[in-house]
């Protein structure tokens, strides 16, 4: 029976010694072989023929990729990132921001009266959860005392949906990898509360922005009509002494 | 030359120009291995690029058991795998819409035809189509074999599959691939066979 392997090897000549040998001796006297090796050779050559595109690719690595990846930290630092940003924008848009309460409130100074009602963000929603996880982390606690167990550091930042079940049977492990569970889900929901809250804040800005456009467009055209009014009144004035001035000649 | 190996281990040091000095050794064997295996150009650019970025945030984890390119090889394959899971279809190489002649001279060496080109630009489709045809392990082996040269080994360390393994998959992978270019009219064997198809079928026009 024919080894395919080998004829496989022997077509990529990665055959060597005594295979190649023994592979040759059989090749000699074996018809399908020797159609199978020069019918896939042909393909093998006409495979060469796809190229793939050659654009200018010029990749590189700089200091900046090999730190790119930072994670938005939870809690205070996303406070304070938000903080940030918002401060920024408002340095250059004139913009109040408020962080008190939970929530975030953001004022724009071009047009005070075109904020809506609902451009004020409440993160009321979120302190009740927090509410919540504070409580459920309070039970975990309490349970972890009971086992002798260190009391759990309490992150103010563990969120969960979960409804409280017979905890009394979980092992140690288990407890953990919930808490770590809970804790990771509160930080991908305060990555999307601080995303929705920008989202709405820059809504905002650029509501904000084309009231300011519109006003200035009428501002503009006031002023326009004001000086073509003074240009019409100059004019009827010079009329005026010209007439005076002819009648004086006279 | 500085070997990667020297280079690999500068750039484990901090030196980030030893890195660069291997992604533009490595940038086009890694872009066209993505190109074949997921068949467009703007996601293989990508995936070349994250490869990179990979292989350079973990070059702490990189022991220098394989060569850095079957290391960088094997990031490049995971994240094409992860491409095809996202994008949930098959691979299909974009064949370009028609042929330029104009660009197609300037790609013309002397001792070929522009005739000969076009030919070899229209096999070469034909040969993307059959490719795009195979399952993704035989397809996959053929790409490592045949364009990127690894050892029938270096490709079983690779998939993480014995070395018969690999070879099944090459011989299946090429039987298909010929029957497919023969059924799209390509000539199964070299040379002076066409000439001669085409003046015996002149002549037996003209006999008509």
């Amino acid at each position: 029976m024919c080894d395919k392997e080998l004829l496989v090897s022997y077509l990529y000549d990665e055959l060597q010694g005594s295979e190649r040998k023994v592979f040759q001796h059989h090749l000699a006297s074996c018809r399908e072989c020797q159609d199978e090796v020069q019918g896939l050779r042909a393909t093998r050559a006409h495979l060469m023929s796809w190229a793939p595109p050659e654009p200018v690719l010029g990749l590189q690595v700089s200091d900046r990729d090999a730190g790119r990846r930072f994670r938005i930290p939870a809690a205070w630092g996303l406070a304070a990132a938000a903080a940030l940003v918002l401060a920024a924008a408002s340095a250059i848009a004139n913009v109040e921001v408020r962080y008190a309460d939970g929530g975030v409130t953001i004022r724009t100074g071009w047009a005070p009266e075109a904020s809506p009602p609902g451009a004020t963000v409440s993160a009321a929603a979120s302190r009740e959860d927090l509410a919540a996880v504070q409580q459920r982390i309070r039970e975990l606690e309490a349970e972890l005392a009971a086992r002798g167990a260190a009391p759990l550091t309490t992150t103010p930042a563990a969120l969960t949906d979960e409804p409280s079940r017979s905890a009394n049977s979980l092992t140690d492990a288990e407890l953990l990898r919930r808490v770590r569970q809970w804790i990771s889900e509160s930080e991908k929901r305060q990555e999307q509360l601080f995303a929705t809250q920008f989202v709405q804040g820059m809504r905002e800005l650029q509501a904000a922005h084309s009231m300011d456009h519109v006003r200035l467009e009428q501002a503009i055209n006031q002023h326009q009509g004001a000086w073509s009014d003074e240009v019409y009144r100059q004019r009827e004035e010079l009329k005026q002494v010209f007439r005076l001035v002819n009648a004086q000649q006279r | 030359m500085t070997t990667d190996e020297e280079l690999v281990a500068r750039a484990r040091g901090g030196d980030l120009d030893s890195f660069n000095q291997l992604v533009l050794r490595w940038e086009r064997p890694i872009y066209a291995l993505a190109y074949r295996v997921i068949g467009r150009e703007e996601d293989a650019r990508d995936v070349a690029q994250e490869t990179f970025l990979r292989a350079f945030r973990g070059l702490g984890g990189f022991k220098g058991e394989a060569k850095f390119s079957s290391w960088l090889y094997r990031i490049t394959l995971n994240l094409c795998r992860d491409w095809i899971r996202r994008e949930r279809r098959t691979p299909v190489a974009q064949a370009p819409e028609g042929v330029d002649l104009i660009e197609l001279a300037s790609e013309s060496t002397p001792a070929e035809s522009i005739e000969d080109l076009v030919s070899r630009k229209e096999l070469g489709r034909a040969v993307a189509k059959a490719m795009s045809s195979l399952p993704d392990e035989q397809r996959t082996a053929i790409i490592l074999k045949e364009y990127q040269g690894l050892t029938f080994q270096e490709i079983a360390d690779l998939l993480n599959c014995p070395l018969s393994t690999v070879k099944t998959r090459l011989y299946q992978g090429l039987n298909v691939l010929r029957r497919q270019l023969e059924q799209a009219g390509v000539e199964s064997t070299f040379g002076a066979e066409r000439p001669r198809a085409v003046v015996r079928s002149f002549r037996s026009v003209q006999g008509d």
